[in-house]
Parts: structure tokens; C-alpha cells; sequence
């Protein structure tokens, strides 16, 4: 028996979901504005996420999905720093291409959209609960 | 889940003592209630739907369905339908305690969704307990109807 008492339930749970993926890499790129030598000794590249759309089967709403998460190609920033540990034979360092100022408005944008989706989950409920107290 | 199939008896019996009433003589008027009360479920869950789809509601898009009528001998009895909404609140309680338990355990760190599981279970539980009290309602009214 499939029922949707609070209209709009899925389709809002996997926008919270990839929200959270979202907040998730901006988290990572903050973090990681200054990563000169990852795993590989490469510099760090700023990560991107893209979302798109998939149909679910069930309910016949239109959910969230994740997809791609891929690296920013814009260039990295070198620095002119002769006493890194990274640096080359000229001094250089090479920097990633994480702008925290951009990072944090990724993030607000990212967090209010979550606000958004819960409250809509919250709205969804106060309607399912103002319909079942109208006997009362 | 002991509550539920406790309701779901109560429920039950009520059922069958109303339509031994309404066998009884006491026609028309009270078989329409669930009638009208079923009817009723279609139409919302129609214009849920229409709601959900982004579509225009109107009253006369919702006359139009096709309702099964009493009578019909396909159509599923009203005990079938208050069976399928226990079936259905105890599944979505279970699906929320699932979820608060792997968000306990570690297991999975999706906290929304097991506040919205916790939800859906707690609002299908007062639509359950809405149409207990609605079936206790009529039930009451037949039982006065000699005084």
C-alpha cells in the first residue's frame, strides 16, 4: 500500500540528502585551501559537485540526485615561496584554486537551501496534521 | 505492535457490530457514512495527487473518478481498508525505528531521514487514530439511536 501522507516527502529527503554532500565538499575545500601535496604530491584541486534529476519509480517524483563530483580546472595560483618544502626550482609553490571567500558563499547558498527543503518537510507536516484535526 | 492489533481488533468488531446493525434494518442512512467516508479517502488522496503533479485541483476533476460503490463485489471492504492502514502505520514504525537505530549505532549518519521517518510514522498514526475515533463516533450514534 503505497500512500503519501506528507506530499512532497521524497523529493525533498534527496535534496537534503545531496545538500549535505554539497556542505560536505565545500567543508573540503575550505579545509584543504592551503594543501600544497595531496596523496599523489599533486596540489589540491578545488572539488565541484553537479546535480540532476531522476524519476522515482514509486511515488512519481522528480529526486534529487548527485551527478558528477569533479575537480575545478581553473588554474592554481604560484606563489613566489623559496623556503616551502613543496616549493620548485625557481621558488615557486604551486597553490590550489580554492577561494575561500567563494567557498563561503557556496556554503551559505548550500545551507539556506537545506533550510528551505526542512522547511518544507515541516510545512508538509503541519498541512497532514491540520487535515486530520479538521473532525475535531 | 500489541496497540495496533488491538485497535485494529476494536476496530474490527466495531465494523461488524455496525454492519449488523445496518443488516439489521437500520439501512440506508448509516452505510452511507461509509460510503461517503471511503469516497472521501479517494477524493483526497486524488487531489494529493493532482497537488503533488503541480495540476489544477477543481471539485468537478474530483467527481469524476471512478469510486467503487457499495454493493460492488470487487470493490475492497471497509475491514480490508482499516487492515491495509494498520499494515501501513506499523511498516512506516518500523521503517523509523530502523533508521533512528542506525543513526544510533553509526551505522548511517542521514539524521533528516530518520527525522522524516519519524514523521511520516507519527502522522500516519494519528491519520489511524482519526478514523478510530471517527468509527467509536458512529458507533456511539448507533447505539443511542433506541433512547
Amino acid at each position: 500500500m503505497s500512500m503519501n501522507l506528507l506530499p512532497g516527502i521524497e523529493s525533498t529527503a534527496s535534496a537534503l540528502n545531496v545538500e549535505k554532500v554539497r556542505m560536505n565538499l565545500v567543508a573540503q575545500n575550505i579545509a584543504n585551501a592551503n594543501t600544497t601535496s595531496d596523496s599523489d604530491g599533486n596540489v589540491y584541486k578545488r572539488k565541484v559537485i553537479s546535480f540532476g534529476t531522476a524519476l522515482d519509480k514509486a511515488t512519481g517524483a522528480e529526486k534529487v540526485v548527485i551527478n558528477s563530483i569533479e575537480e575545478d580546472n581553473t588554474p592554481t595560483r604560484w606563489v613566489y615561496n623559496p623556503g616551502h618544502p613543496d616549493a620548485n626550482e625557481e621558488g615557486m609553490v604551486e597553490m590550489p584554486n580554492v577561494e575561500v571567500s567563494r567557498e563561503m558563499v557556496d556554503m551559505i547558498t548550500s545551507s539556506r537551501s537545506y533550510e528551505a527543503n526542512l522547511q518544507m518537510v515541516r510545512t508538509s507536516r503541519q498541512i497532514a496534521k491540520q487535515v486530520l484535526s479538521i473532525g475535531q | 505492535m500489541s496497540l495496533l492489533d488491538s485497535i485494529s481488533g476494536g476496530n474490527m468488531g466495531m465494523l461488524n457490530q455496525m454492519q449488523g446493525g445496518a443488516n439489521n434494518g437500520l439501512n440506508t442512512q448509516d452505510m452511507d457514512f461509509l460510503k461517503s467516508f471511503s469516497d472521501a479517502d479517494k477524493i483526497a488522496q486524488d487531489m494529493g495527487n493532482r497537488v503533488a503533479d503541480g495540476q489544477n485541483v477543481s471539485a468537478s476533476s474530483a467527481s469524476s473518478t471512478n469510486l467503487p460503490r457499495l454493493g460492488d463485489s470487487n470493490a475492497p471492504s471497509f475491514g480490508d481498508m482499516i487492515n491495509g492502514l494498520v499494515d501501513y502505520v506499523d511498516d512506516k514504525q518500523q521503517t523509523s525505528r530502523d533508521e533512528a537505530q542506525k543513526v544510533m549505532t553509526g551505522e548511517s549518519d542521514n539524521l533528516h531521514q530518520a527525522m522524516i521517518a519519524m514523521q511520516e510514522a507519527s502522522v500516519s498514526m494519528d491519520l489511524l487514530i482519526e478514523v478510530r475515533n471517527k468509527l467509536v463516533e458512529s458507533y456511539k450514534e448507533l447505539t443511542s439511536m433506541q433512547t
